[in-house]
């Protein structure tokens, strides 16, 4: 019983903790059915600086559906300096996501079935494409390329082995959800 | 009563003496513990969740500073801690260093030892570790499993300049509630 009330559940079926950090809600959106576990730091508040004359709501971090955030991780938009204006940019991840435990994300894009272990460390505007699986501990250099199917460890992360085909249904978060 | 989470509430224990600089920006639920005092620079910025534990010794943070999230800076003896200017320090750091040079860059998850020593321009790598009282030299890059080069590429300048647009930045987005720690 005492479990169940740790989470706030939305309408789309997102299980938010009472524990977790979310700054600048407004400038995230949950896909549904996404579980945020205690101490979660989301950074909504680093949004893209847009020029004055169109002031659209900016959405700093997606999250698609069946992701899963586990404790005291922490997602971060990436800054860079772009045409001399120096600014923070959106950050997207996919359906099935799996963040591990004290994990530090500041990846651009994040593709669907990723798994990322414990104390990994996403740099700043990596893409990591579909069916991946991230050990723990592994630290991904920034502006890197992940491509899809592949299993990365190491500091710095190198691809160390190929994913089966079967991937995604190893890497599906449904039963997940279903358990919290 | 719980004890609140967020340590700069005025009900929990009293703040230590702070020397806030007019231009700084302080986030909101920054802790603040320890009784020596806590000098902060002109334009620095501190994200919220960020510790600041001076209870061994003072803590001195320099102009045009960054301090992120979750990053704890503990003074480790009577002599305290000093950032120089234009310090980076990512999220998920544990310093306890003595002394950390200007143009300095720390990422993500980085723990400095005791009395540790860092120099000008060094640039630490995620997840690096320097060990107790060590001590590197200016233009040190830590990367991988604590291997060590020099930097050669004299970007010095250029980076003073991203960290001040990375300020700017940060001073649109992020709210300032440096009074609530001052009153």
């Amino acid at each position: 019983m005492s479990q169940k009330s740790e989470y706030i559940q939305t309408e789309t079926g997102n299980k938010v903790s009472r524990k977790s950090l979310i700054i600048g809600s407004q400038n995230i959106i949950l896909g549904g059915k996404t579980i945020i576990q205690a101490d979660c730091c989301i950074r909504g508040d680093l949004r893209r600086l847009v020029p004055q004359n169109q002031n659209a709501a900016a959405v700093a971090i997606a999250v698609g559906r069946y992701c899963f955030l586990s404790k005291g991780c922490l997602l971060r938009p990436p800054s860079k300096t772009y045409r001399g204006q120096f600014s923070y940019y959106p950050m997207k991840l996919g359906d099935h996501v799996f963040v591990g435990e004290a994990s530090v994300v500041e990846a651009a894009v994040i593709g669907s079935y990723v798994s990322i272990g414990k104390n990994c460390v996403i740099g700043k505007f990596s893409i990591i494409k579909d069916c991946v699986r991230i050990e723990d501990g592994t630290v991904i250099a920034p502006n890197s390329v992940i491509p899809s199917f592949s299993s990365v460890e190491g500091h710095p992360g190198v691809v160390v082995e190929e994913l089966p085909e079967t991937a995604a249904e190893m890497l599906e978060l449904k039963e997940l959800y279903k358990s919290i | 009563m719980a004890p609140k989470r967020s340590g700069a509430s005025a009900s929990s224990a009293p703040l230590p003496p702070l020397s806030i600089d007019s231009t700084a920006l302080l986030s909101d639920a920054i802790s603040f513990s320890g009784t020596y005092s806590i000098t902060i620079g002109a334009n620095s910025v501190l994200h919220p969740r960020c510790k600041l534990n001076s209870t061994e010794g003072p803590i001195v943070i320099g102009s045009n500073c960054i301090i992120s999230e979750r990053t704890q800076l503990i003074a480790p003896d009577i002599d305290g801690l000093v950032l120089g200017n234009y310090v980076h320090v990512e999220v998920n750091c544990h310093i306890q260093a003595a002394r950390i040079g200007d143009a300095t860059s720390i990422e993500v998850g980085t723990k400095l030892g005791k009395g540790s020593c860092i120099g000008d321009n060094c640039t630490l790598s995620p997840l690096s570790t320097i060990f107790d009282v060590d001590v590197l030299p200016a233009y040190t890059v830590v990367y991988g499993e604590n291997h060590r080069r020099m930097d050669n590429s004299a970007t010095a300048v250029a980076r003073n300049e991203t960290m001040l647009a990375h300020i700017d930045c940060l001073k649109k987005l992020l709210l300032n509630k440096a009074e609530k720690y001052t009153r």
